[in-house]
Parts: C-alpha cells; structure tokens; sequence
C-alpha cells in the first residue's frame, strides 16, 4: 500500500467539515471517503483498507471514543486521528492514553493533519509488516 | 496473531535466565517516585500521601534540579508539574527522551490544555492528571507508571544481555544471523554469502548457541530487541 | 304680718302645709272679721276671710284652686257655726267662694301680672275688678241669703257687705300677696333705716289714728263731710306709706289703720259712738275705701316709677359692666383669658349679687367633657372637670342651645337628679344657664345661680346674661382659635424648620409666602413669583424651565392635581439632580406648596444599583457563557476547520500543473458559507456577552427562544439532552430587552440541562413550550426530567446564591427574575406531577409586530 494514494476515512457531522477535509486529503495525495456518523462508517465502511481513521470526537450517536474502542478489537489496529471542535484535558488523555495517534483541535492546520496522518500510515505499515512477517514465520 | 502482540508484552528472555533481576514488588525499596513541582506545599503533600502508600519519593523544586541529580538505576518513575519555572515539564520529558533516560511520566497540572496534553500523550506519559485530582487517581498511575519502569528496566537489561551475547558473535556469524532473520533458508544464505551451505549450518549453529536461542522465531525476537534489521534481500 | 306667718309657703312643695296655712288664715280671719263688728249687725266692718281666699287663689294655679276652697270650709264651718244657723253659714261660704273665685279669675283674665300691684294699669285693674266688682256681684246672694234666714234688711246687709269686703280686698290682698311674693327675705334684707322708718311710719300712723278715732267730741257728726278732719290727719302718713314703702307697705298701713279704727269705733269713746252703729260702720268703710283707693293707685305710679329708674339703674349697671367686660376681653391675649375668666367671675357675682356664677366650657380634648370654673362668695376659682354625663339634663339643654331658667328647685324635671342634687347640696334655688354659643357650636354655658327664688330672672338680668355669655362665647371662641391657629402656626413653623427638603408655600398666583429652612432656591425667596423664576431659567436656556413653569401653573390653575418633576442643574462642581413636587393648597385661596430635593444621592445610588446590577447581569451572562463554552467553542471551531481545511486544499489544487478551478471556486464558496456561518456564531457571542443598556423593542418570543434553543443546540448534544419545542401557533409580541429576555429563556434551558446531568441519556429531555393565555399574557414554561425542586425550596429558588450545582454561582434565576419584574412579568417553578420540574415565566402581550 502505497503512501500516496492511503485510503483515509473521515467521520464527521458537520458536511461542511467533512467535505473540507476531504479534499484536502485528497489534494495531497490521498484516497479519502467520508461518513456522517460511526454507525454509517461501521455500516458501509471498508475498515480493511484503511490506512487510518480522522474521527470527531463527539457526534450525534457514538463518537470518536466509542469509535477507537470498538477499532480495538480489530486484529490490526487502525490509528485513530481525533478532531474536535471542542477539546477537553480528559477526553484528550483518555482517547491518548487508548493509543490514538493524535489528537487535533478544531481548526487545525494541514502540518498538523499531515503529521498526525503519516505517523498513522507509518505505525500502520510497521503493524502490517510485522503481520506479514508473522505469516511468512508459518 | 493476538498471541504474537501479547508475546510483545512478556520479556524475550526466558524466566530461567541469569539477568533476570529485581523484585517484582511495586514498593520495593529499589523503585523511587520522583516529584517535581515548583510549589512546596504541594511537594510535601504528595510525598506524604506517596509514603503512606509505601513508596520512595524524592521530590524536586524544578527541572534543572532533576536533572543535576544523579539518578541510581532503580525502577523509577516521574510526577511532573507541567508548568515549572525554567524548563518546563514538558521540555523535561523531551530533555530526558533524548538522553535516553526517558523515565514513565506523570503529568499534573493547574492550567492543563489539550495541545499540552497531547503532547505529553505522544511523548509517552502515562497519564495526565489535572488538579485537583484525586489522590488515588495518582497512586493508580504512579502504579502503573511503576510496572511501566520494572518493565522497561528488564527489558533494558535484556537488551544488555542480548546486546553482549551479539557481541561475541563473529563478523561472519553475524552476516549469517543477519540472513537467518531475514528468513533465508541455509541454501539461501549460503548463495548469498558465497560460502558452502556446510559452512553456513555451522555458523548458524554457533550464532543459536551464542545467543542462547532455541528457535528461528526467539532469534528474531532478540534482534528486534537490539535493533538488528533483516538483510534486505535482493 | 299675719299673713305672711300663715302663707309665705303658699307656692312651695308642700301642698298639705299650705293648705292647712290657707285653713287656719281663714279661720283666724274670719274670727277676726266677727270682732271687727258692731253688734247687733251681722256684717262686719272689715271682713278678711274672702280676701285671704282671693291672695291665695291669685298666688296658687287654677287646678289646684279647688283643693284651697275645700280646705277653707273646715275654717269657715268652725269659725260661724257656733253663731249663725247652718244653713245661713254654707250660704254664705259659697258667697265668699264666689267672690275669691270672681276676683281671682278676672285678675287672672285682665291683668298681664295678676299678682303684681307695681303699675298703675295693674292697680286699676285689682281695684276695679278684684276690690270692687267682685264684692258687688257676690253681695247680692249674701244678702238675700242673710235677709231670707236673718230677716235683716236686704239693703243694709247688702251695703255692708259691699263695703267690708271691698275694704279688706283692697287692704288685705296686695299685703298677702306681696308678703308671699317677696317673701321674709326681703324684709331681712332691707337696710336698718328701712326699718327705722317703718317703725316712725308705723307709731306715728298709730298715735294719728287713735287720736282720731278715739276722740269723738273732736270728731263731727256731719256725714261724709265730718270725715275730713281724721282724713286730714291719716291721709299723712298713708301717703308717706305708699311713696316710701310702695303698694305693699299703704296695704299693710290700710289694713292696720282700718283695725285701729274699728276698734276705736267699737270701743267707748270710738267716733262711731254717738252715731249709730251701721252708718258709723257705714262712713268708716267708705272714708278707708275712698282713702285707699287713689292712695293705692298713686303707690302703685310711685312703685311703678321706682321700679322704671330702678331697672334702668341697673340696666345701666348691667350695660356698664357689659362694657368693661367686653373692653377686658376684646384685646385679651388668649393666654390670658382663663385668669380673667376667673376674675370677672368674682366681679360678676359680687356686683350683681349673685351667690355663684359658673362658666362650664366644653373641653377642647375630650369632647364628653365639660371644665367647670365656679365662683362663690369668699371661694377662689378652681377649675375643675365634670364628665357630660353626669350633668346630662344640663348638657342636652345646653346641647339644643336652650336658655335654663330654674325658678326654684322644684322646676328642675324629674330626671335631673344630678342638678337637683347641687341645687341642695350649694343652697341654691333659682338659676339661670345661658349657652355659650359659637357660631353653630355650643362652646358650653354660663351660670348664675342665687340662695333666693326668682331673684336672679327678673328682666332685664336675664336678657343681659345672654349678652355676657355672648361676650364669654366670643372670648373662648377666640382663644380656641387662637390656641388652634397657634399650635398650628407651631406646627406649621416646625414643620417647615424640620424639613429637610426646600418646601415653599404658594399662593395662587405663584408668589412665594413661605418657605423652609432648607429652601435654597436661587432667585427664589418670599415675595418672588416661582413661576416667573421658572420661565426665566427657561428663557436663559434650560429646556425643562418652562414644562416646570406650565407644571406648576397648571396646579395652581387647580388643572392638575400634583406636579411631579425631575431635572438636572450644574452646581459649580458637579451635576446635581433635583426633584420636585407640586401639590395644590387646599384652601379657598387656592396656592401650591412645592418640595424641592435634592436627590443626586439617590439619583447616583439608582445609576450604580443599574449599573451593578448590568454588571451582574453581564456576569451572570459571561458565567453562563463559561458554562457554555464548550459549545460555542464547538459552534465557532467548525466551520473555523472547514475554512482552513478548504483553503489549504485550495492552496494544494493551486500548486497542481493544471488546477482545478471548478473545485477552487467550489473550496471558495465554501469557505465564504463557512466564514459567514463563523461571522454569526461571534455576533451571537458578541450579543451574549455585550454589556449594554436596556433596550426595549417589541419582539417575539417565540422567535426569540428559536434562537436560544438553536444556540444551545450543541451544548445540549454534548450533555446528550433532547430538546423539544413546540411553540404557540400565533406570534406573541412583547416589549422587552432581547438580550434580557434570552438570558433568561437561556438560564432556564441550562439549568434544566444541569438538573438532568445525572440522569439516565435516554430521560433528558427538555420541553420548551411558549403559550398564550387569555389573550393578554405570553408564558414560557421549560420543563425538565430532572430530580426536581426539594420540598421547600421553592421560595430560595430565586434568591441569590441558591444554588444546587457544585460550580453555580446561584445568579442565574435569581436576574432571571429581576430581569421579569423588570419586564412587568412573573417567574415561577412548580415540580412536575411526574418527575423534574417546570420553570415558567410570563409577560404581558402587546400589540404590533416584532421589529
């Protein structure tokens, strides 16, 4: 999986975030698709392919939290990239403290989004090398 | 795959082996809480609260005291005003990760934000407590932050040992070590090495014997520890 | 004097005592009249019995007559039974009856004072009627009657009788009667040469008639010629008895002249001796007739004019002292007035003889009260006290302005035991009370009172009594005014020394009468019109000069009833603000009283309290606005990341060998929607922080709380909390502040937000609902699911620092409320019958539209 062309989702309520984010993604290279909401991501979303997941934390129904937790039990972990436009110490910490890679405030600049995006792309590469390893072992 | 991750966990090296050291007690007297925080009163009272746990604090007034001292190799961890005068906590932590004396971290703070907080996340804290907290919110992550030092500190160990067992591998044995991670067969490495396919299996049976390792996979494992990629294969 | 033994009670109390009086009188008369004969004949010369019935049915009223003939018949049966036949004797008792009754009853009839020989008119009238016709008339039964049993000549009796009777009429009457009238008192009280010349008057009448009479060789036997000579002599001394001691005293002389005479007459050496018995009786009634007769009228003239300069001395004394008493009391300071009350009280009863002199004035305080000051002979004055009703007969009297005239004890009515009871206990017998009289008001009345009957009634004394109480009334009328006027003036002046405020009197032309103390008015002291001050400072340049100067005009134009104004003026250091009130005199003059304060204090402390309380509500609001930080933040940071994002995308497109402009202009557009949905999010802020004065304009509610509840949207998606709204159907207009009104519609959402912090997600919910109810109030109500108000706590809930929440300030409810009174509305909270609680509010409905 190339670095250019990683398949990025974002989840986000607000359309007008989302379309923003998207073409930004998608202006430095990257596949992005976009949901509304974590059950529309966990519905029709291709979990599998992707590189990493820019979610809000908060959002009608489940959020970013609910989100990485339920991503935790996935066999290869996807990094996780939280936006919000309403940061808290706690939430910050906690979502951290899961393994998140980031953690971004609204609004945030492409620097940060990027960095935050290839540091995910990198621990998710070194994951599916060491899983690909693994199943060269057998 | 999830017994792989979990392997992660555990130490490489087996439970038998003679650099295995230290008690495994969070309280022993080997493992020491640091405190640095600028305000006194807050300094005493969590010394005290910290002692009435059982544990060994030092406390610190800033920084640069930290860092003047000279630190014993115990299991240790860190409770760090974010906001000090001087250096902050923050630069403190960075300061320490690139002495490579990083230590498990734990912030507290009076004017916590998010960047702030997030930062000390991805510089490896292990948590990140506003004031006013609760007391066993800290005695839980100090905790935790203490396994997180016993921990890191065997597998520092580990990698000592597994670092001087290398050292004695020859040059050759190392290129064949090398192949053999990489997942090369002796044929293989033979080709690759331009050498007999015998010569080859004696190596790698002297670079098993060297490192103390049973199998192909416990091999890996220990140069992953220290760092020794696969050869790249053409 | 006889009389006066027997009847001086006759007009008393003690109807039996006098009856038994009139008896005896009779009895001993009649004996006295079978003395006074000459035997053989019946008649007698001088016959009393019948003119002791006259005196006394003259002095005793009509329907009690009969009970004094019937006491006369024992007298008259003891007296002639034992000398004349029983029948003859009755005849002739109703003969004498008949001719009391005759005389009595045309006194009574033609004379204006049957009892009073004082005029000649009075005289001639007695002596025509009572003296002379009255024995005519009843002479002819008698005479018939004696000559039909006695067989006595009928012309002889006749005449006899005739003559006796009009002898003693004329003798004996007007001395009982006046004896009785006037009483041993007066006798007493007559001066001792009164006396003395009574017993010359007496001796030398005395010694003249036995002289004469008991002479007969000097006497002539010539009839009536041969009378001249014993008139000669008596006439004297008859006539210094009527000129000096008036009709009563010639009565007393006639009467004893007459029993001289007769007995002279009757003796041996009598003038009458060497005559014949009936023509010596005969001549000496008609000499003792004819004598009395001019000698009654002239005493009667002579009393007459007596009494005449007599009254006008004293109504010259009374007018004299009416005089002094009204010059003492014209000019007297009211101070003074109760210490010349009291002394002209004393002067009062000693001039006019008076045994008290009482001046009860009803008391100023209490109404049911009456201050008594009494004088009496050698007793000073001592006011004292006397509640109405112990004296209620009086009071009424005097309460009906009626003029008390007792003649005697006996007159008071039955139920005024009180008064009688002084009567007894001070000796009195006659008094008269006069009302003090005030205008409509009764001030309360003036007493005399006197030892004696009747003494203090005579005209003109009670006439002028009226005159001095007139005067008395006046004095304590004026003294009462003065007193009020005074404490008024007191009252007045304290008032106006007290004041704190400029306080200025008014008259109805503007001009200042008075001011107080504290009136520091420039340009405005007494004797300056207020008004024209006003118009001039108008006229200098001050707006507000000419609406005070129209203000005040219009109260004193009685257009207005109060003026009220406030308005500023610059002192050298500071401005000042001043209020003013203007109030209409109420009296028939008109005027205003205008109170002027200094209220810049006040003005100042009001501007700070507003001020504060902008700053609370201010806080209140940036508190609020921390509590929805969170939000907003989350409001302003999205399309703030949108804007960003799109424009570092755009920035990327850009660097493309071939940009998209399509998808460049689409970036654009958005960032534009994103900026201006930024721009709104801060203009909310901005208004929910802004620190403004209150801003009344009509809006509406419903859109109102539209708005807040949209601007909470994201809070309460963060506090995972539904909102309902449902909204009345019609606009409801209210003149409000807006920002006010969605501070309080906001404190209310967030409070109910926090009440269901600790409730299960799926129960927070909370109802917006606006109303209108009964067409004239607009109410909110928003009503949460959340542990609801504790029992309680209803009336905390909206006091300040009542809070529930561990990091509430307890401000918000409590300016939501402030901000309703404001408002003219009403705040209040019930606990749902479910669960959680209601906060409502409501406000008064306007007309129009929102602006």
């Amino acid at each position: 999986m190339s670095r250019n062309g990683a398949r990025i989702i974002v989840v986000d309520d607000d359309i007008s975030v989302r379309r923003a984010l998207s073409r930004l993604l998608i202006s430095a290279g990257y596949q992005a698709q976009t949901f509304e909401s974590v059950r529309d991501l966990l519905m029709n979303g291709e979990l599998g392919r992707t590189a990493c997941v820019i979610v809000d934390v908060r959002m009608p129904g489940p959020g970013g939290l609910e989100l990485q937790e339920i991503l935790s039990q996935v066999p290869v972990p996807i990094p996780i990239i939280f936006i919000t436009g309403n940061p808290d110490v706690p939430t910050a910490v906690k979502a951290m403290k899961a393994g998140a890679v980031d953690f971004l405030s609204k609004p945030f600049s492409e620097e940060e989004l990027f960095g935050a995006v290839e540091r995910a792309l990198a621990l998710r590469s070194a994951s599916t090398d060491q899983r690909r390893m693994a199943h060269r072992r057998r | 795959m999830i017994h792989y991750l979990r392997a992660d966990r555990t130490s490489a090296v087996p439970k038998n082996a003679a650099v295995q050291g230290g008690p495994a007690v969070a309280t022993g007297p080997d493992s020491v809480v640091y405190v640095v925080d600028d305000d006194e009163s807050i300094r005493r009272s969590l010394a005290r609260n910290m002692r009435a746990a059982g544990l060994t604090v030092e406390t610190f007034s800033s920084a640069q005291a930290f860092l003047a001292h000279d630190l014993p190799d115990r299991v240790a961890c860190l409770v760090l005003d974010v906001r000090l005068p001087g250096a902050s906590g923050l630069d403190l932590q960075t300061a320490l990760l690139e002495a490579n004396r990083a230590m498990p971290t734990i912030f507290i703070t009076g004017f916590g934000n998010v960047p702030m907080s997030v930062q000390a996340m991805k510089g490896g804290a292990i948590d990140f407590l506003q004031k006013p907290f609760d007391e066993n919110e800290l005695l839980s992550a100090v905790e935790r932050a203490l396994a997180r030092g016993r921990q890191a500190r065997a597998e520092r160990a580990e990698r000592l040992i597994i670092q001087r067992r290398f050292d004695m591998l020859t040059r050759r044995e190392r290129e064949v070590l090398e192949l053999v991670v990489a997942g090369l067969l002796n044929k293989q490495i033979a080709f690759n090495l331009g050498a007999a396919e015998k010569t080859v299996k004696i190596h790698r049976g002297r670079v098993m014997h060297k490192m103390q390792v049973e199998s192909v996979a416990d091999l890996v494992r220990m140069t992953q520890r220290i760092g020794i990629e696969p050869s790249k294969t053409s | 004097m006889m009389a006066e033994t027997g009847n001086n009670r006759v007009q008393g109390w003690r109807p039996a005592a006098t009856l038994l009086a009139v008896a005896v009188a009779y009895y001993v008369g009649a004996q006295l009249g079978f003395i006074l004969r000459f035997p053989p004949t019946t008649p007698s010369v001088l016959w009393p019995p019948n003119s002791i019935l006259t005196a006394t049915l003259l002095l005793t009223p009509v329907r009690r007559w009969w009970l004094y003939l019937l006491a006369a018949l024992p007298a008259h049966l003891a007296a002639e039974l034992p000398v004349l036949p029983p029948l003859l004797v009755f005849g002739l008792f109703a003969t004498n009856c008949a001719e009391a009754l005759v005389a009595a009853a045309g006194l009574r009839w033609l004379s204006d004072a049957p009892t009073r020989f004082d005029t000649l008119p009075r005289m001639a009238v007695f002596v025509l009627v009572g003296a002379l016709a009255a024995p005519f008339v009843s002479s002819f039964p008698d005479a018939a009657l004696v000559t039909a049993i006695q067989g006595e000549s009928y012309s002889f009796v006749w005449r006899t009788r005739f003559f006796s009777n009009v002898l003693a009429s004329l003798t004996i009457v007007p001395a009982v009667v006046m004896a009785v009238r006037n009483g041993l008192p007066n006798l007493r009280a007559a001066a001792p040469h009164r006396h003395l010349e009574a017993g010359l008057l007496a001796s030398g009448l005395f010694l003249a008639s036995m002289g004469q009479f008991g002479n007969p060789s000097e006497f002539g036997l010539g009839l009536p010629a041969e009378l001249s000579a014993p008139v000669a002599v008596l006439l004297p001394f008859l006539l210094w008895s009527a000129v000096r001691f008036g009709p009563g005293g010639l009565s007393v002389c006639l009467v004893a002249t007459a029993l001289l005479a007769v007995v002279a007459g009757t003796g041996e050496s009598g003038i009458f001796v060497t005559q014949r018995a009936a023509e010596a009786v005969l001549s000496l009634q008609i000499l003792l007739s004819t004598m009395a007769i001019p000698l009654m009228c002239l005493a009667a003239v002579i009393e007459e004019r007596r009494q005449a300069s007599e009254a006008l001395a004293t109504r010259l004394r009374l007018e004299e002292m009416l005089s002094r008493l009204s010059a003492a009391f014209v000019h007297l300071p009211s101070t003074e007035m109760h210490r010349a009350l009291d002394e002209w009280l004393g002067r009062l009863g000693e001039h006019m003889g008076l045994d008290c002199v009482v001046i009860a004035e009803y008391s100023r305080t209490a109404a049911d009260e009456l201050v008594v000051r009494a004088w009496a002979p050698s007793e000073p004055v001592k006011p004292q006290t006397v509640a109405c009703r112990e004296v209620r007969w009086a009071d009424d009297q005097l309460r009906q302005r009626q003029t008390i005239a007792v003649r005697d004890v006996g007159d008071l009515p039955p139920h005024a035991h009180a008064e009688r009871l002084m009567f007894r206990l001070y000796g009195i017998r006659s008094c008269i009370v006069v009302p003090l009289e005030a205008g409509e008001r009764v001030l309360g009345g003036l007493a005399v009172a006197t030892t004696s009957a009747d003494r203090a009634l005579r005209e003109p004394f009670s006439g002028w009594l009226r005159l001095v109480a007139e005067v008395f009334a006046s004095a304590l009328e004026r003294t009462a005014m003065e007193d009020a006027l005074r404490a008024s003036e007191g009252m007045k002046s304290a008032i106006l020394s007290s004041l704190s405020n400029g306080v200025a009197v008014l008259d109805s032309d503007g001009t200042i009468v008075a001011v107080s103390q504290s009136w520091t008015i420039e340009g405005a002291t007494v004797g300056s019109n207020y008004v024209t001050a006003w118009r001039e400072t108008a006229r200098a340049g001050a707006s507000h000069g000419s609406d005070a100067a129209a203000g005040i005009a219009a109260v004193l134009a009685r257009e207005r009833d109060s003026f009220a104004f406030e308005y500023t003026a610059r002192d050298p250091t500071a401005e000042r603000w001043y209020s003013m009130v203007v109030v209409p005199l109420n009296q028939p003059d008109g005027g205003a009283v205008i109170s002027h304060t200094d209220v810049t204090e006040r003005k100042r402390a009001e501007v700070n309290a507003q001020r504060s309380r902008q700053e609370l509500a201010h806080f209140t609001r940036v508190s609020t606005m921390g509590a929805l930080a969170a939000s907003l933040a989350h409001e302003l940071n999205q399309p703030l990341a949108a804007i960003l994002s799109n424009a570092q995308a755009a920035r990327r497109f850009l660097d493309a060998a071939r940009p998209d402009l399509g998808e460049i202009r689409s970036i654009l557009s958005d960032i534009v929607e994103d900026d201006k949905r930024a721009g709104k999010v801060i203009e909310g802020l901005r208004e929910l922080l802004r620190k403004g004065e209150t801003e009344v304009e009509l809006l509406d509610l419903n859109a109102l709380i539209r708005d807040v509840v949209k601007l909470l949207g994201s809070d309460a998606l963060i506090r995972r909390v539904r909102m309902h709204l449902d909204v009345a159907a019609e606009p409801l207009i209210v003149a409000g502040d807006r920002i006010q009104l969605q501070q309080v519609v906001l404190n209310l959402l967030v409070n109910a937000m926090d009440a269901m912090a600790d409730c299960p997600t799926e129960e927070r919910v909370v109802s917006v609902q606006t109303e209108l109810c009964d067409g004239q109030t607009a109410r909110v109500s928003v009503q949460d699911a959340g542990p609801g108000i504790l029992t309680g706590q209803h009336d905390l809930l909206f006091e300040p620092f009542y809070t529930t929440k561990p990091t509430g300030m307890g401000m918000g409810l409590s300016i939501s409320r402030s901000i309703m009174e404001a408002h003219g509305g009403l705040i209040w909270a019930t606990n749902n019958p479910a669960r959680g609680a209601t906060f409502s509010f409501a406000m008064p409905i306007r007309n129009g539209t929102a602006t």
